[in-house]
């Protein structure tokens, strides 16, 4: 292909995606709108035709909304080829993962065992007081479930909703996955970001310490604080806290999100009861992280020693805190970063016990909640939540790692 | 020939002990924190296998009895029922370590066969071999095991052990797919290669010897994360197994006897609660030791004098 | 028919070749023919990337060419049977330059002796691959082979002895041919006459025949003096012939280069260099070789036609072969004890 040519079908393929953005936005505040009437209806509705009537209609409207947003990310992701093929690479490796995953639960779905539909309606038929064969037809219709489906139509009509970002539907609490998230994640982003800046600043720190300043006492220290941590799975870091600071010692709150005495608001005492809330979890996240980081700075910051330019600043006899911080401390944090999204995964992987032993009100409590009561909408809505947020999250770190190190080159 | 003939019988067995036993117990012998390391695992080994025969386990519930102290009579104590904790401790190490075992050796024959197949192939299948293990690498694996416990009724321990291997393969396979490539370049395969011997003997013989030290190490740190893993399905009471599981005293401990309320009025609750999780942390450290001072024997830029 | 022969053998690698940089291609053998009789020995010379483990790899079969043909007793061994094949497969050995990198690390050296002999049935058992490979290290010049064989690693031997020991690994196939690629190089320069003559009694006493490849005129001329000789550069074979005949009268003026750079080991033959200038030191990027003859750019005594017309090897008697246009304007070169 000629530039003219490359050039060319870059405009156009920026055109189409921009009106295919404009489409998309204005489509999905219609369904928003009929999601409030289905959403009310679901939660008291006795009669299924109703429902169903509205589910056509949303599945409808949907179903384009869906083929927008792929026609959006198929020439997104081919005007990012024309401008970065590495990138695309990239980008289009992390989308393909996360239709892996998607599949994965989807099977799920599919060849569990026991009949989510027999166990909804049980529910129903207990709580609403419908017939039987009301309350199956009903859990056929909440849950969008046609058992007459192909695998392949059926993942079709899943794959839709992930493309409109719908993460299913719970039927514990009879709302979308959705709205969950939208009230549980900021809580768990709190603690985790909190937890994930203290851990990495104080492991950086001690890291550097221990590679500078050798055969002192603090490098065993850390290794054996490592090696414990390693040791220790962070939930029962966080029930040993819990039993002896808030049971035993009662220094801190048993359980929640914040004391629901207080105007809920940007106001002082609710801030402050937030994090008194938030201490205990904070405390253990971080505890369970900082000697990795410590251990991994220090391997970095070694190797970084050892290059001819740190050789070259301290003979010419650069300042020690100087070297450290403009030449080690910048190079070997680099390395680093792809750290970070790692362990933001692993420590959104233990959240779903963690929370759950502080009954904190994140996505982990209620992804414990969902297993235990088996709500399988809500289990792997927010599953699929989760694996995109950690495939998202590592995207931009090797984004930004080779943004930032002059000697990856995207091309590869 | 008797001289040679006797020379290749005494290097039978005794030179195969030598090599197998002796020589790896020396290097453990030589590094202070393997040793520890394997000391602490031995004594779980020895626990795992010899405990049950030597210690009784009584079932009875006994309320009259229930978080009595540390004594001679109760080494750890009783629980919630009366039932003495060194006696469930001990006989749930079998199935507690038994499920790790099996978790262990099922993660590393995924990733062994996924990690050779991608290298020795390439071309295609080692691309779609290593998107697929980037995906099981990009996912934490707590929430895939979480969830698949969730999904299916594990009653049985191999179920268990299955569901605990089919997301932790990632690492080891991308490991040995590495090793694999910069073997397969290596001039000793070459020169096997021109020496007519078979793939199958290449693969078992010459390049199989060479990782295992690696699979070794590995094996360590999949287990640790298999206990992990099936303590926490346990906990959240997602997987019924035996009562003496240590996952499920841990269970039993947090939730159903209400121990850690307890403990506040009665601090022998806490040495009921607390003699699981030392149990796990326990082993996990002698497994993090022993890994750990392998690694740095077998670590490259030492090896070879 | 003779054992083995490169019938216009070319091999071309592609390298780079992302999605949207060119591939780039390095033609590591230009159309080489090459004829090896049994008990033959030919060296291999040439500078540094000029292709010369490529040839031998071609050689060993390890490398399919892109293009021509590899004969072994008269039948290309890319079209033969199975069984046709492993005949081949354990006629044509190689040695490879380092000797630890050639012997698994983890395996004992009787293990590494045996395994072979016990596959191809050449050895019944245990005990007889262990017979074997003591006769086999005895005439490696190893003795006792107990020693060798008593669970000995790699590492716990010398350089000469590995190299010794990979010699014995490819004689333990009874082949016909070694390709040795540089085979001393990395063997202490005490050692390496040593090995030298040890490959020669192989030569003589099992009439093995060898391809020594080697940058190093100097091993190359104790090696093979009653054999021939190849110089590659850039690929092509540009001058070949018997190893007396062409050291001593040599045509091509990249082989005359060499010869003068050759270090003379004798201090009594001090004397003045005859000197041949080139017209630069730096090889030419193999990706983009010079077009016509592959050596104008450094060489002196280029005219036009050197630069659109490629040279073919053209015989000028005794079985002596040159690929130059200017053959016949080229002056003599001065022997390395003339007087002047
Ligand atoms: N597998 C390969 N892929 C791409 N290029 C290759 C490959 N093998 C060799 N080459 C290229 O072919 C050319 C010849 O290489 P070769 O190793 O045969 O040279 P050589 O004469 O043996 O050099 P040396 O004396 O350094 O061993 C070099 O330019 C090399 O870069
Ligand atoms: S052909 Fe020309 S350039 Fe090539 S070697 Fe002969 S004289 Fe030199
Ligand atoms: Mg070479």
């Amino acid at each position: 292909m000629t530039e003219r040519q490359k050039k060319l079908v870059a405009v156009v393929l920026g055109i189409t995606f921009l009106i295919g953005l404009f489409a998309r936005i204005s489509l999905s505040s219609d369904l928003a709108a009929i999601d409030a009437r289905l959403e009310e209806i679901r939660r008291v509705g006795h009669s299924s035709e109703e429902i169903a009537l509205l589910q056509e209609e949303y599945s409808e409207k949907g179903n384009v909304v869906s083929l927008i947003t792929l026609g959006l990310i198929v020439s997104g992701l081919a005007l990012l080829y024309f401008m970065n093929a590495g990138l695309a690479n990239r980008v289009g490796f992390a989308l393909l993962t996360v239709a892996l995953v998607a599949f994965i639960t989807y099977t799920l779905i599919r060849i569990m065992p026991g009949d989510p539909i027999q166990q909804l309606a049980t529910e129903l038929v207990r709580e609403r007081g419908l017939s039987y064969e009301d309350a199956v037809n009903m859990a056929y219709t909440l849950l969008d479930y046609d058992p007459e489906e192909s695998f392949l139509e059926g993942f079709a009509d899943y794959m839709a909703g992930v493309l409109r970002f719908e993460f299913g539907y719970s039927w514990v609490y009879h709302v979308s996955v959705n709205k969950i998230i939208a009230r549980a994640l900021p809580w768990t982003l709190l603690v985790l970001s909190i937890s994930l800046m203290l851990s990495f600043a104080i492991g950086i720190l001690l890291g550097m310490a221990i590679a500078w300043k050798r055969r002192t006492a603090l490098d065993p220290i850390i290794t054996f604080y490592a090696a414990f941590t390693g040791a220790t799975p962070d939930y029962v870091t966080a029930l040993v806290l819990l039993i002896v600071f808030a049971v035993n010692l009662r220094w801190f709150p048993l359980s929640g999100g914040y004391d629901p005495t207080l105007d809920i608001g940007f106001n002082w005492p609710f801030i402050a009861s937030v994090l008194y809330h938030a201490f205990l979890p904070i405390l253990a996240y971080t505890f369970e992280n900082t000697a990795a980081w410590a251990l991994a700075m220090k391997g970095s910051a070694v190797s970084t020693l050892g290059e001819d330019y740190v050789m070259a600043a301290r003979a010419r006899g650069l300042r020690d805190r100087r070297i450290m911080v403009s030449y080690v401390g910048r190079n070997a944090l680099l390395p680093m970063i792809t750290g970070l999204a790692i362990a933001l995964g692993s420590m959104l992987g233990g959240s779903t016990l963690i929370e759950n032993i502080y009954n904190y009100p994140g996505i982990g409590r209620f992804n414990a909640e969902a297993l235990v009561r088996r709500d399988l909408g809500m289990m792997q809505g927010l599953f699929l939540f989760q694996a995109m947020a950690v495939i998202f999250a590592n995207l931009m770190a090797d984004l930004l790692y080779t943004r930032l190190d002059p000697r990856i080159k995207l091309e590869d | 020939m008797t001289t040679t003939a006797k020379a290749v019988r005494r290097h039978g067995w005794r030179r195969w002990l030598q090599r197998n036993i002796v020589e790896p117990f020396l290097i453990i012998y030589r590094n202070r924190r393997a040793f520890i390391g394997f000391l602490i695992l031995l004594f779980f080994v020895l626990i795992t296998i010899f405990g049950p025969m030597v210690v009784p386990l009584e079932l009875r519930t006994d309320y009259a009895n229930r978080f009595a102290p540390i004594s001679l009579d109760h080494l750890l104590g009783t629980d919630y029922q009366g039932r003495d904790t060194f006696q469930l401790l001990v006989h749930g190490s079998r199935e507690t370590l038994g499920i790790a075992f099996l978790a262990g050796i099922f993660t590393t024959l995924i990733a062994v066969v996924v990690g050779m197949t991608a290298g020795l192939f390439g071309g295609w299948v080692d691309r779609i071999l290593m998107v697929l293990t980037n995906a099981v690498l990009t996912v934490p694996y707590l929430p895939v095991q979480l969830l698949l416990g969730a999904t299916f009724t594990l009653r049985d321990p191999i179920s268990l052990a299955l569901v605990l291997s089919i997301w932790a393969w990632g690492s080891l396979a991308r490991a040995v797919r590495s090793q694999v490539l910069s073997m397969k370049e290596r001039e000793f395969i070459e020169a096997a290669r021109v020496l007519g011997l078979s793939t199958t003997h290449i693969i078992f013989s010459e390049m199989m010897p060479n990782i295992m030290p690696f699979i070794a190490i590995n094996f360590l740190t999949i287990m640790r994360n298999a206990i992990t893993a099936s303590v926490a399905l346990m906990f959240l009471g997602l997987v019924p197994l035996d009562p003496t599981n240590w996952g499920m005293m841990l269970n039993d401990a947090t939730s159903r006897s209400g121990a850690v309320q307890i403990s506040v009025f009665n601090r022998n609750a806490l040495i009921y609660v607390a003699a699981p999780m030392g149990a796990i942390v326990l082993f996990q450290l002698g497994a993090v030791f022993l890994a750990h001072g392998l690694d740095e024997v077998l670590d490259p830029r030492l090896r070879g004098e | 028919m003779a054992l083995m022969e490169l019938r216009d053998v070319s091999m071309t690698f592609e390298i780079g070749g992302g999605l949207f940089a060119p591939k780039r291609y390095v033609q590591a053998v230009v159309h080489a023919n090459l004829l090896i009789d049994e008990g033959d020995i030919l060296a291999l010379v040439g500078e540094s990337g000029c292709g010369k483990t490529t040839l031998g790899r071609i050689i060993t079969g390890l490398q399919k060419p892109t293009s021509g043909e590899v004969l072994f007793r008269g039948k290309n061994i890319w079209k033969i049977s199975r069984e046709e094949f492993r005949q081949y497969r354990l006629g044509v050995q190689i040695v490879h330059q380092d000797s630890f990198a050639a012997l698994n690390p983890v395996r004992t050296i009787f293990h590494t002796l045996s395994a072979p002999m016990l596959r191809h049935g050449i050895a019944k058992n245990r005990q007889e691959a262990w017979e074997k490979a003591a006769d086999l290290l005895r005439t490696m010049g190893l003795t006792p082979p107990e020693v060798f064989l008593d669970e000995k690693y790699p590492h716990q031997l010398s350089g000469g002895q590995r190299q010794r020991v990979v010699l014995a690994r490819a004689v333990s196939v009874q082949p016909r041919l070694i390709v040795a690629d540089e085979p001393v190089s990395m063997v202490d320069v005490s050692l390496r006459l040593a090995l030298l003559d040890l490959m020669a009694k192989l030569n003589r006493e099992l009439n093995i025949a060898f391809v020594y490849i080697t940058h190093d005129l100097a091993t190359a001329r104790y090696f093979a003096q009653k054999g021939k000789i190849a110089v590659m550069y850039l690929g092509q074979i540009v001058e070949t012939g018997p190893l007396g005949k062409v050291l001593n009268r040599p045509r091509h003026p990249y082989l005359q280069a060499l010869l003068t750079a050759v270090p003379v080991p004798d201090p009594e033959l001090t004397r003045k260099h005859f000197e041949l200038p080139l017209r630069t030191m730096d090889m030419p990027d193999p990706t983009s070789p010079p077009p016509g003859c592959r050596f104008h750019t450094r060489c002196p005594y280029y005219e036009p036609i050197c630069t659109t017309e490629v040279p073919v090897l053209k015989s000028i008697g005794n079985g002596h072969k040159v690929a130059c246009h200017l053959e016949h304007k080229i002056p003599e070169w001065q022997p390395l004890d003339a007087e002047v």
